[in-house]
């Protein structure tokens, strides 16, 4: 393996790690807002309904 | 009552519970002479091999022994709950903090003095000659380790997975008492200079010193309910 | 979003100069996660200390999302590091002091986030972690120290040092650049994850309330 392969395998499993770790959060975040909004929404009807 | 005296009196509750069950310093001597002799079997008999490992295998068999006895220090606590009934005491949470550590200490330098004439024998060590210098070793390094040790013992109890927590928040964290205990013993045991102890006597003398304050600072927020 | 990683791609791309081989080239991104880790962690112990002190629910916020970043940052500066030792020392490892402090700070930050996911309520883990983060940010200067004594006073000489002379300022404005880059990144990270760490306890509130 040359001085490239070494280079591209750095930056490669850089990469990968920090844009994997990246959309992991996003999508988990895009969950939680779905979540949230539901939630918010109960709650509120729940406070009105009291 | 003063301070000292209530931190005393914890740590002798804790060595009369042991002096009646015989649970901790038994066990600790027993799991650390298992824990030599397995070493044994990984290092096969070459005399010269041994001499060159023996500090290590030795401090390793104390400080994994003594992970177990801490580990089980604040989980009878809980399991009787005497947790609550140490905290009705009117005073600063430190002093039970250094109360077991108290208690943890003299079960761990107990449970060495027992076992290094047997260590010595097994690995044909000159005892006599190295003891003065070994006690300030291990003295320092058991404070360090079993310092920490308490302070994440009282966590640990709170913890799901206690039993692997402890030692996977100590381990990392006590590394720097781990290594001087060990590299000053394999000097003391080859009989080199005093020079190369002291440096790692006084390393050991400023990670306790660090590491006693933070835990009596933070021990009142490990015990809050 | 797409901004920001188009920039740090841009960013590792554009310095297309190498002195001393190309193999050099991973420092652009070893050197930055380094600085980045450390600046991560001081971070927790920053806010752990705060959250200790005034318990405020945002500096706990913080230094999980802080903590949880540096780990990342801290398992890519392991594995680059370890790319880069292959064709400079020959050997994917070696326990030299800097390598040796590094995985230490790996490790005590893993157990960081394990005892935060581990206890049974949450304000009794955000005060674990914050000691523990506390505790294992005093521990890395002394850890470092007796890894380096450890080698030094034992075995002279073993190895050589990782980095060369003073680094030459061809080297250095790139250098600069990335770190730049990576701190925008970090930042980034920082604050999304903060974002998501904030909605999950929202979350939880309210459906301990319905």
């Amino acid at each position: 393996m040359g001085p490239w392969g070494y280079i591209a395998a750095a930056y490669g499993i850089a990469a990968v790690v920090l844009l994997g770790y990246h959309l992991v959060m996003s999508v988990r975040l895009r969950a939680f807002a779905r979540r949230l909004s539901a939630l918010r929404a109960t709650a509120a009807w729940m406070r009105r309904a009291a | 009552m003063s301070f000292l005296r209530r931190v005393y009196i914890i740590a002798w509750k804790d060595v009369l519970l042991d002096l009646h069950t015989r649970e901790n310093v038994t066990t600790l001597v027993f799991f650390s002479a298992l824990i030599l002799l397995v070493f044994n079997f990984a290092l096969g008999p070459d005399r010269e091999l041994l001499a060159q490992v023996s500090a290590g295998v030795i401090w390793l068999a104390f400080l994994l022994a003594g992970m177990l006895a801490l580990g089980r220090s604040f989980l009878l606590e809980r399991e009787n709950e005497c947790l609550e009934g140490l905290l009705l005491i009117p005073v600063d949470r430190s002093a039970i903090y250094l109360g077991k550590l108290g208690g943890n200490l003299l079960f761990m330098l107990v449970a060495e003095a027992i076992l290094l004439p047997l260590f010595a024998v097994f690995f044909n060590l000159d005892l006599w000659a190295a003891l003065p210098r070994l006690i300030p070793v291990a003295v320092l390094g058991t404070l360090g380790f079993a310092g920490l040790g308490t302070l994440f013992s009282a966590m640990a109890v709170h913890v799901r997975a206690r039993e692997v927590m402890l030692p996977l928040l100590l381990l990392p964290v006590a590394v720097p008492v781990i290594l001087a205990t060990i590299r000053s013993t394999e000097v003391i045991l080859r009989a080199g200079p005093w020079a190369e102890v002291a440096p790692w006597l006084q390393l050991m003398a400023g990670f306790d010193v660090i590491f006693l304050t933070v835990g009596v600072l933070v021990f009142d927020f490990i015990l809050e309910q | 979003m797409l901004l920001a990683v188009g920039l740090y791609v841009g960013l590792v791309l554009a310095p297309p100069d190498a002195v001393q081989g190309d193999v050099q080239r991973i420092m652009y991104l070893h050197l930055p996660f380094v600085l980045i880790a450390y600046l991560a962690f001081a971070i927790v112990f920053l806010a752990g200390i705060a959250y200790l002190w005034k318990r405020d629910e945002w500096a706990d916020v913080l230094a999980h999302s802080a903590a949880e970043i540096g780990v990342v940052f801290t398992g890519l500066v392991l594995v680059t590091g370890s790319i880069w030792g292959k064709p400079t020392w020959g050997v994917w490892w070696t326990w030299d002091a800097r390598l040796t402090t590094t995985l230490l700070l790996f490790f005590i930050f893993v157990g960081y986030l394990m005892v935060r996911a581990l206890t049974e309520e949450r304000g009794r883990g955000a005060r674990y972690a914050a000691i523990v983060g506390i505790i294992g940010a005093l521990d890395i200067p002394i850890i470092h120290m007796s890894v380096v004594w450890w080698r030094t006073l034992h075995q002279p000489s073993t190895f050589l040092r990782a980095q060369g002379p003073a680094i030459a300022p061809a080297l250095m404005i790139p250098l600069f650049v990335n770190f730049g880059a990576f701190l925008v990144l970090f930042l980034f990270l920082l604050v999304r994850r903060m974002r998501l760490e904030q909605a999950r306890r929202e979350a939880e509130a309210l459906e301990a309330l319905t």
